[in-house]
């Protein structure tokens, strides 16, 4: 870039005297991306290509706007993008109202899915290796901008730079320049003291470390993008593990863990929402007890890596079933957590399993929220659809009152009493943490960038005719409002301090209104 | 308690139309005086704000925006301190018309809002947490507010050739400062939201309306910083991305209007 004439990153936030000055360039000001070094074969124009800024705004520009259409356009919830015929009656309601031909372009282009798609994990994917390429290209620079100040300027640098104050102060150079040191060193400056030829020099820089702060920003986000790939790869998650009160379910996912839902409780506004729900829970581990606790929306429970959420809950029955011989072969409950329509209304149902797969017995009660009567269910009653293997019809359909026992299919069902479940989220996500960690870099480094700049000032120390010496304090950050304010204010600080006397000071662009300037 | 909110936000209102009208007079009527005006019935109107807020936070027991309503004030609230802010740093005064019609805007939609206080439903009662997250949003969305400001400005007077604004490289740099300060705000937003969502929903991204929403407002100034490095995207190009940025914020902002998802009971 710095070829073409423009600056690079750091010399346009880092502008050192030879900008002004044509001095041979110091390393740190060495194009950050190899423009100058000849680079001929394709691996490294490849690479100068990704790690350019340019192509790094092209990139941000690309995700905004994929970002943006993902979040205008309707997206298929995820249950919705795994089933082909869950999605064939979705897709329905964005056909009607994007119409033909946008809702088809839409499709094709996977715009229905924006951030579940190949094309949005491969830019987020160019993003990272771009940001990795501009780093990794930038980092000499950087460290020499921290590591190798540019001490010495040349001495037409003190009548050229953008900002300059000069001072008269009543003592010898040799006397003022530690005294200068000093009360620099109070204004968070560190200084480095050199010779110009005949005068005293010092160079005096503040808050270089800051500049680390891009590695943890854009590290940071790397890290982000990192774990969220790992987190889904390495971790589960199960929406829906519904347990019924009083009733034990193992959680599967090779964990060996088994929670019993002790207790469900619901409670109410006057208006009638929801207040809190609250399960209070064990859960064990190979048969010992590892957590016992309560669980709320805001408040979920950790067994390792393992987090236990309350999403939701719903209607349950416990039945109890006995075969010919009078032998309990199932005394559980059901979680009846899914949505049923029939007969012009809808009924919330689950199933369970009898026997060795013998029979599979789906339960159904009319939904709570249901406005009219269930036609065919009563009010308190479930009713009891039973399958055979490969049948697809019910082998008996019955409906029973609570308490009610009656003999079906060689079993006798009995209705104890009707429950709720406790709908819960569980997740593994084993690297969620790095994620915290990968944004606290990126905060962090980011804040350190904007709220640490580099400062550089330069100061040349004369004898005057008097005996006592002129200071000269030169600094080349342009464009810079508010630091060629702080600059003069820093010279008036200096000589008060000193006991000299500003004679002159120059700075590009003036504060203010200029209405309050009277212009 | 509730009621002394509401008239303190309407005195608030009022104040702040005053200091509209002086900012008004300061920079198109070019009267050096009411500056001074404009700058004293802003503080006024910012402290019977924060008034009104505290008096409302009092009364709820909850930090002051779990509704549209209450979102608007702290929102307006936001805008005028990050305004404030920046006229001291800079000591100018000429911003004062734009961002102080964007409060004036604000609380304006509030006054047709419903302003009762709701119970909060039991996702938004993780209170540290709320309150963090959604002071992230009112530092961001105000300093985005002056950053729009800013960018309209320079946009009228690119060529600095109108002596009564601000010098166009003045105006890029108050932007800039702006979106320093905007940007962190906004990336603890999200990871804010982030962490909560983790701990209510048990997934830390979604990719919900809401969050997209926000997710989008940020790479618009996450494009605003790396253009601006380059140094022929400074200026126009650069104005123009902080009003873009801001249009995001809106959109971000109204998004439930016409999003679904998650966050559209709170109204944030
Ligand atoms: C969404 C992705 C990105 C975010 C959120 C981001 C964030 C930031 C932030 C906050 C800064 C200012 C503070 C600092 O210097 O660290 C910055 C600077 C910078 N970023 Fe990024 N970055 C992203 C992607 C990229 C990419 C893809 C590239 C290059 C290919 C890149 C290259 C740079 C450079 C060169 C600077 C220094 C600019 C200057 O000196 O003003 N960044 N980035």
């Amino acid at each position: 870039m710095t070829a073409t004439g423009t600056l690079t990153p750091e010399e346009r936030a880092n502008p050192g005297p030879e900008l002004l000055a044509a001095t041979p360039k110091d390393d740190f000001t060495s194009p950050a991306f190899g423009a100058a070094r000849p680079r001929r074969d394709w691996f490294d124009q490849i690479w100068n290509v990704l790690g350019s800024i340019r192509f790094g705004v092209v990139l941000i520009a690309l995700t905004a706007t994929s970002v943006f259409l993902g979040t205008v356009i309707m997206q298929a919830p995820g249950d919705v993008q795994a089933s082909p015929e869950l999605f064939a009656a979705w897709i329905l309601g964005p056909r009607g109202r994007y119409g033909e031909p946008w809702s088809s372009i839409f499709e094709a282009l996977e715009l229905y899915r924006v951030f579940q798609s190949l094309w949005f994990r491969g830019l987020l994917a160019l993003l990272s290796l771009s940001i990795m390429v501009n780093v990794a290209s930038r980092t000499p620079g950087i460290i020499a901008v921290v590591r190798r100040p540019p001490v010495k300027v040349p001495t037409r640098f003190f009548s050229r730079a953008p900002l300059r104050v000069t001072v008269s102060f009543p003592v010898p150079p040799d006397g003022i320049r530690p005294k200068l040191a000093t009360d620099l060193g109070r204004k968070g400056y560190r200084t480095i003291a050199w010779d110009d030829g005949s005068a005293l020099a010092i160079y005096a820089d503040r808050n270089r470390y800051g500049k680390y702060g891009t590695f943890a920003n854009h590290l940071g986000l790397i890290i982000i993008l990192g774990a969220g790939v790992l987190g889904n790869v390495t971790g589960w998650r199960e929406d829906a593990f519904m347990v019924p009160e009083g009733t034990t379910r193992a959680v599967g996912h090779d964990t060996g863990l088994v929670l019993r839902n002790e207790a469900f409780v619901e409670e109410y506004f006057p208006n009638g929402t929801a207040s809190d729900f609250r399960s209070e829970v064990v859960v064990l581990k190979d048969g010992k007890e590892a957590a016992r606790g309560t669980i709320r929306v805001n408040e979920p429970l950790d067994v390792g890596t393992v987090r236990f959420h309350q999403a939701f809950f719903g209607p349950a029955v416990a039945m109890r079933v006995r075969n010919a011989e009078g032998a309990i072969v199932y005394d559980d409950s059901t979680a009846l957590g899914f949505k049923y329509d029939g007969d012009g209304v809808t009924r919330n149902g689950g199933n369970f399993v009898l026997g060795n797969r013998q029979f599979a017995v789906f339960v159904l009660v009319p939904s709570a929220s249901l406005q009219a009567p269930d036609p065919v269910i009563p009010a308190g009653s479930v009713r009891l659809e039973i399958f055979a293997p490969r049948q697809p019809r019910p082998v008996a359909v019955e409906t029973l009152a609570q308490g009610e026992k009656r003999e079906i299919v060689g079993f006798t069902f009995e209705f104890v009493r009707e429950t709720q479940f406790s709908g819960l989220q569980v997740v593994d996500n084993p690297v969620v943490n790095v994620i915290w960690i990968g944004a606290a870099l990126m905060v962090m480094g980011s804040m350190a960038v904007f709220y640490l700049p580099l400062r550089r000032i330069w100061a040349r120390i004369e004898t005057s005719p008097d005996g006592g010496s002129v200071v000269t304090l030169a600094s080349a950050h342009v464009n810079e409002v508010l630091f060629a304010h702080e600059f003069a204010a820093l010279g008036e600080h200096l000589a008060k301090k000193g006991g000299g006397k500003v004679l002159a000071s120059v700075q590009p662009s003036a504060m203010g209104d200029r209405i309050e300037a009277g212009s | 308690m509730a009621k002394a909110s509401y008239y303190t936000f309407t005195a608030s209102f009022i104040t702040l139309g005053v200091a509209l009208l002086a900012y008004l007079w300061y920079t198109i009527g070019q009267r050096r005086g009411a500056g001074r005006y404009g700058t004293f019935f802003t503080v006024n109107g910012a402290l019977l704000l924060t008034t009104s807020l505290g008096l409302r936070w009092f009364a709820s027991g909850h930090a002051p925006y779990s509704n549209q309503f209450e979102f608007s004030l702290s929102f307006a609230w936001g805008t005028i301190a990050s305004y404030l802010y920046l006229e001291h740093r800079f000591r100018l005064r000429s911003l004062g018309f734009i961002a102080v019609t964007i409060a004036f805007g604000m609380l304006a939609y509030a006054s047709t809002l419903p302003s009762r206080i709701d119970p909060l439903i039991s996702a938004l009662q993780n209170n540290a947490m709320l309150t963090t997250h959604v002071a992230m949003a009112i530092i961001s969305y105000g300093t985005f507010a002056c950053g729009f400001a800013a960018g309209v400005l320079y946009l009228i007077n690119r060529k600095g050739t109108i002596s009564f604004l601000p010098a166009p490289e003045v105006l890029d740099e108050i932007g800039h400062k702006a979106v320093m300060i905007g940007f962190p705000a906004q990336a603890m937003l999200l990871i804010l939201g982030a962490l909560w969502a983790n701990v209510a929903w048990g997934a830390y991204w979604s990719w919900d309306p809401k969050e997209t929403a926000a997710l989008f407002t940020w790479l618009i100034y996450g494009v605003y910083l790396h253009a601006r490095a380059q140094r022929h995207w400074r200026g126009v190009r650069a104005a123009s991305l902080l009003i873009l940025g801001f249009g995001a914020v809106m959109f971000t902002f109204y998004g439930n209007y016409f999003l679904g998802g998650l966050h559209t009971y709170s109204g944030l």
